[in-house]
């Protein structure tokens, strides 16, 4: 299993503590680490270590999710970064233009909790341990 | 429209050469009636007075034949009849004298003529006897002047009329007897009108039993001793009556007005006839001439107001072309009024009113235009509304059920079962809510996204439906009967919401049927193709079907049967945007039937 870290960037408190308890639940051990909107994870992107796997909301103060996806795709450094948009919206337009601006996978976090932590199960699943990530430079 | 506007001009022309023509007949109607009845009365009138004029003419005529005759016999004095040279001088001075007579007779009592003047080349008339004639007789009788009745000279073998008198002797006898024929020839041209005016006014006479005697300028008759007895004017002239009447004689083939009276030649004998006539046609021929002129003149009018009238009226309705530029115009959307013609009439006063109503359209249109604006500012609005409601409205219910389920995990030592419980409520409203929401979410983009209309396999969207539901509850044994090849027009992507709907509905409300069936057709009804699903479940009671389509209207309870309440109002919106109509028939225990019909586009 890959060990790197797994980087979410979620404006909401409580959705972060059930992101964390999910992971929990489903036996991730990566270190997860948190920016609370799209400036912060840039500035955080920029500054630290790349992670695994990129949790992207949507819907975020100062710079929103797309913002933030379309900055790790122009980015050297980060455009072959795994992206995994996680949302509320289900909006066609969201997914179109997510899809569009080159994100990985588009995952509807739905209001039920077992089904939440089912799909974070999956998702560790795929993205942490079958998936070989693109190589650090 | 130049089409349009001729047949108006050719109407209105039409109509008024009608009525011309219809004018004109009434008139010469008028005319014809009227006056030929004015006409045939004047004629009459004349035709009268000219026959008293032609009676008096002819009276005179034979009174002066008969005192010359008289004369003869006065101056014979009383002697026996001699024939002396004296007589004979007498007798070629009267002859010479313009009479009416072609011969002179002297004859003696017995009727053997003494003398004839002038003297014929056949000797043996000069002792030819006469008393076989009827005058002869008459005269012997009554022993004073007669004439007699038409018969044929046996002199001169002609038609001829006798007027006789006595010679009496002192003792009252008779001693001869002086006779005068009559030229009828010349009888005929008394009182002849002078040639060539009013040629065709005849007048004439006839003896007491209506043989012609004379007539005037047409001595044929008198030749052929016509019998004008049937002739009706003079039938009564003969029968002494005096008078006027319009018949056809048959001897002239004519149709003839006529005046006519009775001639006395003396008092109590059987009168002579006379009568003036012309022919009828003759008498009307002007009124029929002026007939045909008034006809002509008619038929002319016509014409002309006809030509007059196409002419006036295409000038007239001219400004019609910029009215329809502009009525046109106007209905392409271009409002700017156009200036009315300047006639002063009705076209300029329609050509206002199209001004203010392109004025009041485009009033309409711009109130429209900013009430579009409005209302697509609004559907964003609305947009951005159900797009946080999306979003933002999940996020706590997530956190309801998050910690709701971490509080049931990680605290369950220490939470009595009451609690529990209650936590479990708490998850369950939480998840229910959210699918509440993600409902109306869709019920609000069915109705705003654009319609792809298409030829769709409304079998397969159903089998489809139907297999989606078989596959989740395998274990049911449900009859599906689906019609196949149902084609229709519309949206495949929102008529599968609703076989999704109507068949899922068929599906829970049969669950507790052992025998479950879901129907899916076509069939005809009032010229629409009426799309259904039919099942044998629970059904519903028709008091209710109003409230079936609209949204969270739930006929069972929450605990019999799942479900948001919202599938049938998706299925209504979807219908609707297809131009069609929704409803259902049921009967509580006996099932349901949901029909629906879409648009038909095909004609399109």
């Amino acid at each position: 299993m890959n060990d790197r870290y797994v980087f979410l960037v979620e404006d909401n408190p409580h959705d972060v503590k059930l992101t964390e308890r999910a992971f929990r639940k489903s036996n991730i051990l990566n270190e997860l680490r948190v920016a609370k909107d799209g400036v912060e994870a840039i500035e955080m992107l920029e500054k630290g270590d790349l992670p695994q796997i990129v949790l992207l909301d949507l819907k975020l103060p100062r710079l929103d999710g797309l913002g933030v996806l379309s900055w790790i795709r122009g980015q050297e450094r980060t455009r072959l970064l795994p992206v995994i948009i996680l949302t509320s919206s289900k909006e066609e337009q969201d997914l179109i233009e997510g899809y569009r601006l080159g994100a990985n996978s588009y995952i509807r976090k739905p209001v039920d909790f077992d089904k939440f932590v089912e799909a974070v199960r999956e998702l560790g699943l795929y993205w942490l341990v079958l998936n070989e990530p693109p190589p650090l430079e | 429209l130049i089409v349009a506007r001729r047949s108006l001009a050719t109407r209105l022309s039409l109509l008024s050469a009608v009525i011309t023509v219809t004018v004109t007949g009434v008139a010469l109607s008028a005319l014809l009636v009227l006056g030929g009845r004015t006409v045939v009365r004047q004629e009459m009138q004349e035709l009268a007075q000219s026959a008293e004029l032609y009676a008096a003419a002819v009276r005179q005529s034979l009174r002066d034949a008969a005192g010359t005759i008289e004369t003869l016999a006065a101056l014979s004095g009383g002697c026996s009849p001699v024939f002396t040279a004296e007589t004979r001088r007498l007798s070629q001075a009267v002859l010479g004298h313009g009479s009416l007579f072609s011969h002179l007779l002297l004859l003696d009592p017995d009727g053997k003529v003494l003398l004839v003047e002038p003297e014929k080349p056949g000797a043996e008339s000069f002792r030819s006897d006469l008393s076989y004639a009827a005058w002869y007789a008459e005269l012997s009788e009554r022993r004073q002047t007669v004439v007699s009745d038409l018969f044929i000279s046996t002199i001169d073998r002609r038609p001829t009329i006798v007027v006789a008198a006595p010679v009496l002797d002192p003792h009252g006898a008779i001693a001869a007897i002086w006779a005068g024929s009559l030229d009828l020839e010349r009888l005929s041209a008394l009182h002849l009108m002078p040639t060539g005016t009013d040629s065709r006014r005849a007048g004439y006479l006839t003896d007491r039993r209506g043989l012609v005697i004379a007539y005037q300028g047409n001595h044929r008759y008198v030749e052929e001793q016509t019998d004008f007895h049937s002739v009706p004017g003079v039938r009564e002239a003969l029968a002494g009556k005096k008078g006027t009447a319009r018949y056809f004689n048959p001897f002239e083939q004519q149709e003839k007005l006529a005046a006519y009276l009775p001639l006395e030649l003396t008092p109590g004998s059987p009168p002579w006839a006379v009568a003036y006539a012309v022919p009828t046609g003759y008498t009307l021929d002007p009124l029929d001439s002026l007939a045909w002129a008034v006809l002509g003149l008619g038929m002319l009018l016509a014409v002309l107001i006809a030509g007059l009238t196409v002419f006036g009226l295409r000038r007239f309705l001219k400004p019609l072309d910029s009215l329809v530029a502009a009525a046109e115009r106007i209905g392409s959307g271009d409002f700017s009024s156009p200036p009315p013609p300047r006639t002063g009439d009705e076209l300029e006063e329609l050509g206002q009113a199209i001004a203010r109503m392109a004025e009041g359209l485009r009033r309409k249109d711009e109130r429209i235009h900013a009430q579009l604006t409005e209302l697509q500012a609004s559907n964003r609005e609305l947009e951005a509304f159900s797009y946080s409601v999306s979003h933002d409205l999940r996020a706590p219910l997530r956190s309801i059920d998050g910690f709701s389920q971490a509080l049931l995990e990680d605290y369950a030592d220490s939470l009595p079962a009451e609690g529990a419980e209650y936590l479990g409520y708490l998850r369950e409203a939480s998840q229910q809510m959210g699918v509440l929401i993600d409902d109306l979410i869709r019920l609000s983009r069915l109705t705003r996204d654009e319609l792809h209309s298409e030829e769709v396999d409304l079998s397969a969207l159903a089998r489809q439906a139907a297999e989606e539901l078989r596959s989740r509850e395998p274990d049911r044994a449900v009859e599906l009967r689906i019609q196949p090849q149902v084609q229709a027009v519309g949206d495949p992507r929102l008529l599968r919401h609703v076989f999704q709907n109507l068949l899922g509905n068929a599906w829970k409300f049969t669950s507790r049927n052992p025998q479950a069936r879901i129907e899916f057709g076509v069939q005809d009804g009032a010229g629409e193709s009426r799309y259904f699903v039919r099942d044998n479940g629970v059904g519903f009671d028709m008091a209710y079907a109003k409230r079936l389509f609209s949204p969270f209207q739930r006929l069972h309870a929450k605990s019999e049967f799942e479900g948001s309440g919202i599938g049938l109002s998706l299925v209504q919106r979807v219908v609707r945007r297809h131009g069609g109509r929704v409803w259902a028939e049921a009967q509580p225990d006996r099932g349901a039937t949901f029909y629906f019909t879409l648009k038909e586009t095909d004609e399109e």
